[in-house]
Formats: C-alpha cells, structure tokens, sequence
C-alpha cells in the first residue's frame, strides 16, 4: 500500500504478478478447511452428490419396479433400508432421491437468488421510489407466513418439481433483496462507485460488475443455509401432500408416504427423514464454516 | 419517536390491502372448482352452475374483488365458509387461539432452553462445555419438525405408551407437539444468543466491571446479558408471528384443530373466504407482532431510539443535498 508510484508497466511486471498463494481467495479456502466441522459438512454434501451422481451403480435394485413379495422388509444385509410398502428397496430410492432433494434445494435457491439479486441490486443502487416500491412488495410477501405463501402457490401451480422449485424460490427471494439492499446501501457510498460513476460508467455496469461482487459474501453464507432450509420446506410439502409426490423417491414423499404405517414400520419414516436430517446439517455447517472464513468484521 | 411509530403504522395499511389482494388474485387462477368439491361427484352441471351462482363465483374477477374487499375491510365480515357453511371470523377465533396455546408454549420453551443454552456456551467458550452445546444446537436446527413429531410418537405413543399421539383434550397432548416444534428454532436462539454473549462479553464496560471488582455471576447476568439479549428478543418476536402460521405442520402430524390445519383444509376445498379471511388476519397478526418487538427494542435501548431518530434525519439531509 505504501507503494504509490506503481506505473502499468510495473504492474505488468511478474514481480507484481501474485501467486494464487497469496490471494485472498487462497485465504478464505484456508480459514474454510481449518474449521473440522465445516470439513465435515463439506465431505457431507460430497458423498450426497456421488451417491446422487452413480445412483444406478449403487444397488442392483430398481427404483420404481414393485416386488410385492419383499414389502415391508425392515433392514437387513440385501436390503439394507429394508423395503417400502410395494417391497422396492429403500436405499435404492434414496439414492436416486438425493438427485431430487439436492437439485431440488438447488434450483430453488437458485430462482431466488436470480429474482433477489436483480430486485435487490435495483432498490439498493437506484434508491428512492425504486427502493420503496421493491420493499413494499418484499413487505407483501414476507407478511404472510412463509410456509403458508409456499402451500398456497404450490396449489396454484400444481405438484410437481418445476411449481415446487417456483414456490420455494418465490417465498425465498424477499429474504435476498433485503440482504443485498442492505449491503449495497453502504458500499455505493464508497469512492470507487463514484471513480466509476465519474468515467461513467452504465447503472448496469456498476451494479453488476463493481457493487456485487462486493456484496457477494453474505449472499453466499445465506444461500448455503438457504439451500438447507428449502430441502426441509420441500420434505415438509411433500408430508402435507403438495409438492413432489410418489411414486417419485423424493426423500419427502417417501416420507409422506410411509407415515400411514410407521406405527408398525418405523424405519419407512426413520430412514429418509434421518437424511432429510443430515443435508440439513450438512448445509448448514458449510454455510457456518462459509461465514467464518468469509466474515472479515469476525476475524481479529 | 412518534412520528416513526405512526408511518410504521401507516405502512402496514398498504401491505394489508396487498396482502389481501395477491392473496385473493392468486386464489383467482387457483385451478379447481369449489362447487365440484362441494357437491361431490354425483352433481349434475346445472346443479354446480345453479351452485356458482349463489356464490356469487360468475361474476367478473373485479366485482369479486370489490365485494371482497368491501366486506372485509369496511363491513369487517370475513365471509361464510362453503364447506362448513358457519361464519369465518367466528371460526377462526376457535382455531387460532387454539394455535395461539400452541405457539406460546413453543415459544417459552424456545426461550427458556435456548437463551440459557447460549449464554453457558458463550460463558466457557472453546471448552467442552461449548462445543455440546454448539453441537446440540447445530443438530437441533437440523432436524425436521414433523420428522422429529413422529419419531417421539413412535418412543412416546407406541412404544412406551406414556403420552397421546394425537390430539391435545388433555394437558399431556400438548407435550410432544410443543417439544417437537420448539427444537429447531431453540437451536438458532442458542447460537444467536451465544454470538451476541461473545461480543459484548468483550466490550469496555465488561472490563471496567471486572476491574470494579464485581463478582463474576454478577457481570456476566447484569451486566452482559440485558446488552446481549436484545437482538435475540427482536428474533424471538418475529419467530413468534411466523410460527402462528407455520405450525400447520405439527398440527397436522398431531391433528390438533388449529389454523393450519383449517386453512390447509379450505386449500384443498378451494374454500375461498376462510383462505382469504385466515391469511388476511394472519398477516395484520404478524406486522402487529413485528412492529410490537421493533418498538418494544426501541423502547428498552436507547442506542437503537437514536437510529431510528437519527436515520429520520439522515434521509432528511439527504434529500436537502440532493435538491
């Protein structure tokens, strides 16, 4: 910093150049790992995507075809879940399930991020009527109970996974502009807004490419946990008989599913509630792991 | 002060009337026939259109959103349920103060475990003693509520057979439903509070307390506490809105006759005026609740009363500079 005479050519030189080493990515990939329980929650989310990944691979069971049979099998070496009520294998179905309720959790995030940063970036840079009519609107929302909004727009929209997907990201998205409004509101009264401002630079530009890479890190701790939370919404949509429904293996529907007879076979509900249970944790400690590396107010 | 009491105020009465109107246009392209549900299958076509019609469903979308609007914010009549036929805001008082009982007693104990939880863990932070903690919190806000209601049922109901499974007749109904629905949000406050014990823990007045000589039990209660526990009663109250809508999900694990299961009922039934008439009393509880814990917050710090004051001002300058 006490270098002030640095010319282009200087920059441009290697001795300038920093090595990935030195980077601050480099730092918070460090501050990341040294937390063992984020690691934990990473390895987590890790095997849930393989398992997602090579479902077919994984047991030599269908997931679909009903073996009458078997039903009701409680756990055991072939089937190691036991069996459902047509007698399909439980792993099996939460294999191909993660593919469900991960990309599930996902894509919702993922509509209310697109929707949030757009809204939020707006009333957060133009201020003013912009600023007000956007946070009236996420007033709106956020004014009827969460779970009911989700409910009422997934009866509009029908079962499903697309209206599932739309109906989380809907009640989630108020939460992302009211974060990023936030952010934004402090960093447009940094100098370098005005330095782009003053070769100026698009509205577009700015907020885009200099205000919200700035403001990304909160955005990111939520979405770690907001993916967690949206994976529980969709399991809890599901057990009231909206959302995604069987004979898809949604981890959810399979729990919806078994709850008529879980006084008799408690490992129908058990099972895929325990992994309902554990991406939860595990999205929820990166998201923990995630803050503290990425929180510079927290660090000494 | 006042002055920012009366436009919250003021504000909440646009987002009412908001409220109600998505509420009502979305309900307005909700696929389904309410008369279809009504009649059940053996109604013929003109039985159904004779149906509609005394419904007042023919008519066009904004005469039906001017009779809604007129009857529930001028006449203050939710309406007559289709299904039930008994009137709507009567009904509603029974079933929400029956999820009023649920959410408070939900709420006290999210409190009273969590708070105390949070505090001893910021109390001996980095021992043992925090990391259980931290674990037991990070655990609970993991679990899902209805997953967890059934797990108790299946310990408590089937196979130890001490507590009902369903239904709250009986004080002993209440337990599981309120131990199942307080843990995941008794995670949260736990590590909210403990958070906010660990930074004021460290602040000036801390250290001229120990230097004054005070007992440990006494900074860490009188002293660190009412500063730490602020943001956690804010928190705390609008958790407390959310859940009186959203213990539609315990409720229906439990069936216990309260809002959501009633209003979970009406959308399936397409039942519109409890729909509308339950989210619309719903949300005014939830921006009163909200706006109470705001200016509850205000009142007991006065750190924040200057924001609020300041920020008045602040937005004031602002615009002077802009013209």
């Amino acid at each position: 910093m006490t270098n002030l005479s640095v010319t282009v050519q200087d920059m441009e030189d290697q001795e300038y150049r920093r090595s990935f080493k030195d980077s601050a990515g480099y730092a918070t990939l460090r501050r990341f790992c040294r937390n063992r329980l984020t690691i934990f929650g990473a390895v987590i989310i890790v095997i849930l995507i393989l398992m997602a990944i090579f479902a077919p691979y994984l047991s030599p069971y269908s997931y679909s075809t009903p073996d009458p049979l078997n039903a009701y099998e409680t756990p055991n070496l072939t089937h190691w879940f036991g069996t459902d009520k047509l007698g399909r294998d439980i792993f099996t179905r939460i294999c191909y399930g993660a593919r469900y309720s991960l990309s599930l959790g996902v894509f919702a995030e993922l509509a209310g991020l697109a929707v949030g940063i757009v809204l939020g970036c707006l009333a957060g840079y133009f201020g003013g009527l912009v600023d007000n009519l956007i946070l009236r609107f996420c007033d709106v929302l956020q004014a009827i109970p969460s779970i009911l909004l989700t409910i009422i727009i997934a009866q509009v929209l029908g079962s499903g996974y697309v209206p599932t997907v739309i109906a989380l990201g809907i009640t989630g998205m108020p939460q992302v502009v009211r974060l990023l409004r936030g952010q934004l509101l402090s960093l447009r009264e940094e100098e370098y807004i005005d330095a782009a401002k003053m070769v100026n630079s698009a509205s577009g530009r700015i907020m885009f490419k200099h205000l919200l890479p700035n403001a990304i890190a909160p955005l990111i701790i939520n979405s770690s946990m907001g993916i967690g939370a949206k994976i529980m919404t969709s399991a809890s949509l599901s057990y009231l008989g909206l959302g995604i429904q069987e004979p898809l293996p949604e981890w959810g529907a399979m729990l919806a599913a078994g709850k008529e007879y879980f006084r008799y076979y408690p490992h129908l509900v058990l099972i895929p509630g325990l992994f309902i249970a554990i991406t939860v944790l595990a999205f929820n400690l990166v998201g923990d792991g995630l803050r503290d590396a990425l929180d510079t107010k927290q660090r000494k | 002060m006042s002055r920012y009491i009366i436009k919250r105020i003021l504000w909440m009465i646009p987002v009412i009337l908001l409220v109600a109107f998505t509420i009502f246009t979305i309900l307005y392209f909700v696929p389904g026939d309410p008369t279809a549900l009504l009649l059940g299958n053996g109604a013929t076509q003109a039985q159904k259109e004779a149906l509609r019609e005394q419904l007042g469903l023919n008519d066009s979308y904004l005469v039906r959103l001017g009779r809604f609007f007129k009857e529930t914010f001028l006449e203050f009549d939710l309406g007559t349920s289709y299904q039930y036929k008994t009137s709507v805001s009567k009904e509603l008082m029974t079933w929400l103060s029956i999820t009023f009982q649920l959410t408070l007693l939900t709420f006290l104990f999210e409190a009273l475990i969590g708070i105390p939880m949070g505090v001893t863990a910021a109390v001996h932070q980095n021992t043992i003693v925090d990391r259980v903690c931290t674990v037991i919190s990070v655990i609970g806000a993991s679990l899902p509520n209805f997953w967890l209601a059934l797990m108790l049922v299946i310990v408590f109901s089937v196979n130890l057979n001490v507590l009902p499974s369903h239904g709250v007749t009986t004080w002993t109904g209440w337990i599981l439903p309120v131990a199942a629905g307080c843990v995941m949000d008794m995670g949260g406050i736990a590590r909210q509070t403990r958070s906010q014990m660990l930074e004021v823990i460290n602040s000036d007045f801390i250290t001229t307390a120990r230097s004054k000589g005070l007992p440990e039990n006494t900074i860490r209660y009188r002293h660190a506490l009412p500063n730490a526990i602020l943001p956690v009663v804010t928190t705390l109250g609008t958790r407390f809105g959310r859940a009186l809508g959203g213990t539609v999900v315990i409720e229906t694990v439990f069936s216990i006759p309260g809002v959501g299961t009633y209003l979970n009922d009406a959308i399936s039934a397409r039942d519109y005026p409890v729909i509308c008439g339950s989210v619309v009393v719903l949300s005014i509880l939830l921006c009163v609740i909200v706006l109470l814990t705001d200016l509850a917050y205000a009142l007991i710090d006065p750190r924040i009363k200057a924001e609020y004051e300041k920020s008045g001002k602040r937005k004031r300058k602002v615009k002077e500079a802009d013209a």
